[in-house]
Formats: C-alpha cells, structure tokens, sequence
C-alpha cells in the first residue's frame, strides 16, 4: 500500500514535470514553427539552435517587476493566474499514459487515477478554467482585460456545450466513461475517428476554441483589446497564463489523441505485442502517445500560422448556429446508424 | 467516527460557512466565488453519497456554467457599494427573523425523527452512471422527456424576452 | 397518452410554423386541436389509462382537463387580440401551450416528479408571459416578482417532495397513501413537514392568503388577457394539482396525529383567503385590481370545499371552478373590450355601459351576477354545494364567516352592475363588437346559466 502511494506520488510529480517541460518547449516549438511557416530562422542564439531559449525566457520572466495595479482587487489579481494553472495542471491526472508496468508482482498503471467518469471529470475541470481568465481579467480593473473576460467566458461556454454533444455521440459508441477503457478498446481495432469522424472535427475546432488558440483567440486579440485580459499582468503572473494556455494545449491534444486517434496504442500494436516484454510495450506505447501528442501540439500551430482569426460574431455564430446543430445530427446519425447495425 | 464522517462535517463546515459569507459579503464578486466554493461542497456530499455522476454534473452545471454567467452579469453591472441603494434595516430584521424561525421549526422536527426507509429506497449504487442512466431511460423515461418541454419552454421565453420588438 | 401528444404537439406546432412561415394557421389549428382534446377527454372518460406509471388519467383528471381545455379555448377566441402582434405570436401560442401541458400533467399526476414538473411547466411559461408587454414598466415588475416568488415557491415545493420521500421512501402516490396504512417503514414527522411544504408551495400557486401578496401587483401589472389567464387556467392547475394531492395522499393520513394540525392550518388558510380576498377587494376602484382580489376569495372559496374531502368533492372543486372560470373570462373579456376603448380600467370607465352597448352591459352582469354567487347562475349552485359540505361536517362558524365574506363578495360585483345601470356615461361613444364575439359571449352567458340550471346534468355528463 506505501509503496503504491509513493509510486502515485512519483507519477503525479512526473506528469507534473513533463507538463512543464512540453509547456515550456512549446513555446520554443511555436516560436520555430512560426520562423518556418515564414522563412525565417527563429531562435538560435540561446544555446545549440536556440534550444535554451526557453530557460531564458523563464528567467526573464521571473526577474521582471512584479506589478500589481493599485486599484485592483489584489486577492482576486493572484488568484486568477493561480486558478488557470491549476485548472490547467489537474486535468492530466486522468489520461493514460501507457500500458501497465509490472514489477515483480505489483502492476503499476501509467496512469495516476482511472476514474469510472474520467470524461466528465476533464469536462468539470474544463468548464472550471474559465474562472481563471474571469477573475484574472475582473480583478484588473481594465477595460480592455474585462471585455478580454467577457469574451473568453462567453467564447469557452458557448463551445463547451458543442464540444460536449460531440463527446456524448462518442461515448454512445463506445459505451464508457473511462478514458483508459475508450484507449484499450482501439487496441487492434479501428481507431475512433473512423467511427466518429463529424464528432473528431467537432471536437477539435472546440478545443481551439477552449484554449484561446487562434483562429478563437479573441480574448487576447493583440489588435483590438492590447493584450485582452492579461493587459495588466507582469512577471510571473503573466507567465502563469501564457503557460496554462500551453498545457492546455498539451492537454486538449493528449485527450484529442486518447478519445479519436488510439491513445497510447502502436500501430499494428496485436502483431507486434506477443514479440516484446509487457514493460518494454508500455515504454514504446509511452513513446508513441508522447510523439502523438506532440504532432498534435504541432498542429495547434500549424493552424495559429496560417489561419487569421475569426470575427467575434463569426465566432458566435459558428459556435451556436453550426457546431451545435451538427453535433446533435451527429449524435442522431450515430443512434440511427447504431441502431441499424444491431449495435444496441 | 469514520473518516467518511470527518470528510462529511468538513464539507458541511465549509458549505455553510460559504454560504453564509455569501449573503454577509459586500462585494458581489466575492460573493459569486463564496457560491462557487458551497457548489464544491455540495458536490463533495455527492461523492460521499457515492453519486458521482450527479457531483461532476454538477460542477460542470452549477460552477462551469451557471455561476459564470452571474459573474458575468455581475461584472457587466460593475455592482459596487457606492451605487446600492441603501435599504432599510427592518425588512432586513423581519426576513432574518422570519427565516430563523423557519429555520428553527424545521429543525426541531427532523431532530429526532426516526428515517426508517423502505428497502427499495436504499440501493447505494443508484449514483453510478449505468444504474442511473437505465433508471432514467426505464422507471423516468416520462419525467425525462417532459422535461425537454420545461427547458423548450423558458428557451422560448429567453429569445422572446430578449428579441427585438419590429416597430 | 394522446392528450397529452396532442397539447404538447400543438405548442411544438406553434414553433415550426413560425419557421416555416405559416403563422396564419397556428390560430385555427390551436382551435381545432383544443376542441379535438374535449373530445378525445370525453371518450376516455372511464378508461383509467396509466402513462407510464407516472400519469393516471382517471375520471378526475380527465374532467379537469375537459375543463381547462374549454376555458382555455374560450380564453383564446377572448384573446385574439393578444396574437395579433406578428413578431411575437408564435412564441405567444407555444408559450400559452406549453403552460397547457403542465396543467395537464398537474391534473393527472401520480408520481411526486410529474407534480414538480407539472408546477414548473405550467409556471414558467406564465412568468414570462406576465412580462410579455415588454415596454411597460409594470408589466416588467410583474414578470420580475412573479418569478422571484414563484422560484422562492418551488423551493418550498421541492423540500416538501424531499420529506416525503425520507419519510416514505417512495414518489408514487399510491405507496405514499399505501404506506400509511402500513404499520412499519414510514417516517411520520418527515411526511408531517413536507405535507405541510407542499401545502405552503400550492398555497403560494393558488394565491392563497397569508402567501397572495405576489397576485395584485402581477394581475394588475400584466397584459390583461394574461390576467384572465392566470385567474383561471393557472388556478385550475394549482387546484387541480393540490386537489390529487390532497385526495390521494393528505386524507389517507387522516388517522396520523398531525393530521388536524394540518387540517387546522388548510382551515385557517381557507378562511383568511376567503375574508382577506373579499375585504381588499371591496375597497378598490381599478377593476382588475378588484378581480385579481376577488379571484383570491374564490380560491379560499375551492380550498374550503376540497378541505371537506366530501364523497362528491370532485364534483364539488370541478364545478366550482367551471363556474368562476366562465364567469371570470366574462368579466375579463369586456374588460379588455372597454379598457382598451377607453384606455383606463378604473370602475368609472364601465359608467353607462348599457347606453355604449347592451350586450357587453348584459354578458358582464351575468358573469358579475355568478361571481357573487345569485341564483339561478353557475356561481350560487358552486357555492351551495361546498358551503353544504362544510355544514355537513359540522363547520358551522366557518360556513357562516364564509356566507358573510360572500356578500362583501356581492357589495362590490354590484357596485360595477350599478355603475353600468345606473350611471351616466363618461364617454359616449358607442362599443362595437365583431358579431362572432357577440354570439360567443352570449352563448358562454347562457352556458353559465344552463350549468347554473341543470347542475345534475353537468354532473352525469362527466361523473
């Protein structure tokens, strides 16, 4: 028993670090990514091609002054940047990582909890991020950083309830909850997204949407409202939020990835299985979800690059008068289609 | 006592302590969080009554969606002290007294009254979502679609009180 | 199950018509659809069919819908104005339609779940409608307390249903009303507190006195047609509702010691909305002001008759109802006709009417004459046979308050009948009137009078 709840504590301390890491590499990968869509260099002056350029920025970050505007609400200033890392950070306890672990007789889960409503619990934690963008953006007693508020809460609302329908019509396929469960039914089998492929896209324009990524990146369109709600934010408060938007987007794409590609599942995993040792499988699996995840992540920018941001009401009516209707045909298509296959 | 118990005051604690500083705070920013803070509360009892379900609903409903609305209301509004008219002090006397009392008679009743259910109302895994989700679509499969004309109906009365009238 | 297909439907109905342009059609297709649950009702009548296990529609049920449905389709040929706005008239129809529904299900109930749904269903349309003229302020403030207190009422509700649940451990009424013949497995002060809730939550819904203080402000403050349909639709829900539950599971627990405490409580309830109801309205000169207030003294009136739990009471809160419903759309009807000509509602405005138009004059008399309970109407038989009962039990001092409150009831009725006899007219202009309004008025006139007439026919008709 100690030795699993110190082996929990391990995972949740590794999961922790590796967010932070993907997090802050990112922002290198972004800034690469960006140089190559736009035939520039990018940066490579901070170590062998600019690869501690992230250590650098953290640096800086933290030796900025630290400003709190003095007629802010100063509980409620703090609390925003802390909430949307926390938010940010608690949604990774539920993925799975990998396949199980086994030494000597003890199974160790690469996974730190299995919960039976594993969705539902990351549409909780989801719906709880707004707050912090909210609260951040109230508290700053700003103009442009409250209307930044407004939008983000309206913006991340709106899509959550599409975003949501999308899920619902694959948890019919599916029949469960449990993330680790959706990942090991596409083992040797179709990948999800052959089954739900209205309901992917679906799923994915949401989770653009929910973490302010362009083209949804309104609540902090530089053009209209300067830096919309982190306008006030300095140092490391700053940073809290540029980098919880930076999880989440390691995040969404880790779910992305578990829910419609496979998860942490090889290609050809049946063929290859019998062949390897059940922890050397996991490692590789742990490989292949990472290297997943990660050409997720590329995709979030690829599609920053090279797609201008939406209009507000564009937005709107996408979120409303599109995505919605189309999640529910999807999920009236799935039942009919369900119901025709004799798969009730 | 049983950790279960432990976990059941905290929550309870916590609950009504938000929820008193909810109506005692002035700032009606705060007193949005106070409420979002008794929604986890609550949702903790839920999870204690093993209905986990109903306690990520919930959250998702109440603290995810509902509370962000009030708050962007409120925010809206930029409510502040300065602007709230000032109320007198005796309808505010009368509605305490009035609520305690209530509080009071509700209190002495249910204190001592012995709860002796029948063993069908005692199945503790109705919480879990097949259990519930066969319930509702079997045993409350009226209830539920009705309720489709409930929401149908204040949706109607939400776009007809926000439209624009054509003059 | 087809009524309540039908109701639902048709409020659907109203929705895509607006979508596909067709909003002509909704009026005569509501019309058709109203007529067609009258009669399908009436051949059920005795069918006892069982919807789910949530929905009974026996005899009682299926009368009270038989009722609501020809009020209903008598408040709809009254408010044609009310749909005459083309932005809105759809989501008028299928807000009105949907409150339907609830009352349907309010009427019909067996499970405490369809009793919440059915309270919230038929409330929620009505709060919105209260505020349907948006631009008056007052209309606004009616909508906003309506809501507030009504939301504040549905707490109580839900408490109430929660009590009994812990006490019971059950929804269904009939385990409810089964267990307490039961000798084990009942929790009785639980079911004692959330008898009481739920009563407190009804008493609300009925604007039952001390919990009426919402009604003046909000029949006055919303469109009048809304007024007559929250004075008699809303009413018969709230009754209709309260009346299942009280039958079906209050009386049962007759023998239980908190049982004339609670009997205490619905007495005294009953005899202050009565007197209260009465005596306010005695004094007041706007006229609407004066029927919300009235129509407070004819819900004590019902409440009294259904706290007698008589052998006949369904009969006896049925006809009751039939008769101030009829009466009161009357009454509201010309209201609407010569406020809206005169665009004032004070009592002075029905000054002369005989001169400005005779039917108008003459359909309002009768439904005034009925409220105030004059023989040979509708109105005197609804009265005689609860005060019947409540002698019959032995309440001597309850009828006697009662008959008093009553002709309080008949001071004020008549000083409107003076004004429109008696009084030289304000305004001269003569009222005109479609001659469909004025055959339908005269024949709800004469409906009044013939169930006024023939009680015992009405009452095989549909017993």
């Amino acid at each position: 028993m100690e030795i699993f709840i110190l082996y929990k504590a391990i995972l949740v301390l590794v999961v922790f670090a590796i967010s932070l890491g993907v997090a802050a590499y990112s922002t290198y990968g972004e800034r690469k990514v960006a140089a190559f869509m736009q035939d520039r260099v990018g940066p490579d002056r901070a170590g062998p091609f600019g690869m501690l350029q992230p250590l650098a920025d953290g640096l800086k970050m933290f030796m900025k002054e630290e400003i709190i505007p003095t007629v802010s609400n100063k509980f409620l200033f703090v609390l925003g940047p802390s909430l949307a890392m926390l938010t940010a950070l608690m949604t990774g306890v539920v993925i799975p990582w990998g396949g199980d672990i086994t030494i000597g007789n003890m199974v160790f889960p690469l996974q730190i909890t299995d919960i039976n409503i594993g969705i539902l619990y990351i549409f909780g934690v989801v719906s709880f991020g707004v707050y912090g963008i909210m609260i951040g953006g109230w508290a700053s007693n700003n103009k442009y950083s409250m209307l930044g508020a407004l939008r983000a809460s309206s913006q991340m609302i709106s899509y959550e309830i599409a975003m949501g329908l999308a899920i619902v019509a694959l948890v019919m396929t599916t029949g469960t909850l449990s993330l680790r469960e959706i990942v090991t039914q596409q083992s040797g089998n179709w990948v999800n997204f052959i089954y739900q492929p209205l309901g992917c896209l679906i799923f994915i324009i949401c989770a653009f949407a929910e973490t302010n990524r362009a083209p949804f990146d309104l609540p902090e369109c530089e053009t209209e409202l300067v830096g919309g709600y982190h306008t006030e934010y300095s140092s490391m408060k700053l940073g809290f939020y540029l980098f919880a938007e930076y999880i989440n987007m390691f995040i969404s794409s880790a779910i992305i990835m578990s829910l419609y590609f496979g998860g942490y599942n090889l290609p050809f995993q049946n063929y290859i299985a019998p062949y390897i040792d059940g922890n050397i499988l996991s490692i590789l699996q742990f490989g292949c979800f990472f290297t997943k995840v990660l050409f997720g992540i590329f995709f979030f920018m690829w599609i920053r690059w090279t797609i201008p941001r939406f209009r507000y009401d564009q937005l709107m009516n996408l979120g409303w008068k599109v995505l919605i209707p189309l999640a529910i045909f999807n999920i009236l298509i799935t039942g009919v289609l369900m119901y025709a296959l004799g798969k009730v | 006592m049983l950790l279960s118990q432990y976990i059941f005051l905290f929550l309870s604690f916590v609950a009504i302590i938000s929820a008193l500083m909810l109506v005692l705070d002035k700032n009606p920013v705060h007193s949005v969080l106070y409420l979002i803070i008794t929604f986890f509360a609550i949702a903790g009892h839920y999870l204690l009554l093993n209905a986990q379900f109903l306690a990520v609903v919930h959250i998702i409903v109440y603290a995810g969606a509902i509370m962000v609305l009030f708050l962007y209301v409120i925010m809206m509004l930029n409510l502040n002290k300065d602007i709230e008219p000032h109320k007198k002090n005796i309808p505010k006397v009368a509605a305490a007294v009035a609520a305690g009392l209530l509080l009071l008679s509700l209190t002495a009743l249910v204190n001592g009254a012995e709860v002796n259910m029948l063993p069908a109302a005692r199945n503790s895994n109705i919480g879990l979502m097949d259990n519930l989700g066969k319930t509702l679509f079997k045993e409350y499969m009226l209830p539920f679609e009705i309720s489709s004309i409930l929401f149908l109906s204040a949706m109607v009365g939400a776009v007809f009180l926000s439209k624009k009238e054509i003059h | 199950m087809k009524e309540l297909l039908l109701l639902s439907g048709l409020g659907v109905l109203a929705l895509v018509a607006e979508i596909i342009n067709a909003r002509k059609l909704i009026y005569p297709f509501v019309i058709f659809g109203l007529l067609l649950n009258i009669g399908l009702c009436y051949h059920d009548l005795g069918s006892n069919e069982s919807i789910y296990g949530m929905l009974r529609l026996d005899n009682a049920a299926l009368a009270f819908t038989i009722l609501f449905s020809v009020i209903a389709l008598v408040w709809f040929i009254m408010a044609k104005n009310y749909f005459s706005d083309e932005t809105n008239i759809s989501d008028h129809f299928s807000l009105v339609l949907f409150s339907l529904v609830g009352v349907f299900l309010l009427s019909s109930y067996t499970h405490l779940s369809m009793l919440f749904l059915g309270v919230e269903i038929l409330s929620i349309p009505v709060y919105i409608l209260a505020g349907s003229d948006k631009r008056n302020v007052y209309s606004n403030e009616a909508a906003f307390k309506y809501f507030l207190l009504g939301a504040f009422a549905s707490g109580f509700l839900l408490l109430g249903i929660v009590m009994v649940y812990g006490g019971v451990g059950s929804f269904y009424i009939t385990q409810i009303a089964a267990s307490a013949l039961l000798p084990y497995g009942l929790s009785e002060k639980l079911v004692a507190i959330g008898l009481v809730l739920i009563l407190f939550a009804f008493a609300f819904k009925m604007s039952a006195v001390p919990f009426h203080f919402w009604a003046p402000d909000v029949y006055t403050g919303a469109p009048t047609s809304i007024t007559a349909y929250m004075s008699t639709i809303v009413k018969i829900g709230a009754i209709a509702g309260f009346y299942r539950l009280y039958v079906g599971v209050v009386a049962v627990y007759a023998q239980y010691d908190f049982f004339s405490s609670y009997l205490l409580i619905f007495l005294i309830i009953a005899l202050l909305t009565i007197v209260v109801g009465n005596v306010i309205a005695a004094s007041q000169s706007n006229v609407k002001r004066l029927l919300a207030y009235s129509s407070i003294g004819h819900a004590g009136f019902i409440i009294l008759g259904i706290a007698m739990i008589s052998p006949t009471v369904n009969f006896t809160t049925w006809y009751y109802l039939l008769a101030y419903c009829l009466a009161n759309i009357l009454t509201f009807w010309v209201l609407i006709i010569v406020s809206k000509q005169d665009n004032a509602e004070d009592i002075s405005v029905f000054n002369g009417l005989v001169k400005r138009n005779p039917i108008l004059a003459g359909t309002m008399t009768v439904g005034l004459l009925s409220m105030a309970g004059i023989p040979p109407l509708g109105g005197f038989f609804a009265k005689y046979f609860i005060l019947l009962d409540v002698i019959g039990r032995g309440y001597m001092m309850i009828a006697i308050i009662a008959i008093l409150a009553s002709l309080i009831g008949v001071y004020y009725y008549f000083r409107i009948i003076i004004a429109m006899f008696a009084k030289n007219p304000i305004q001269t202009a003569t009222i005109e009137i479609g001659s469909f309004t004025k055959l339908l008025m005269i024949l709800v006139s004469c409906l009044l009078l013939a169930i006024g007439i023939a009680p015992e026919y009405v009452y095989n008709l549909i017993f």
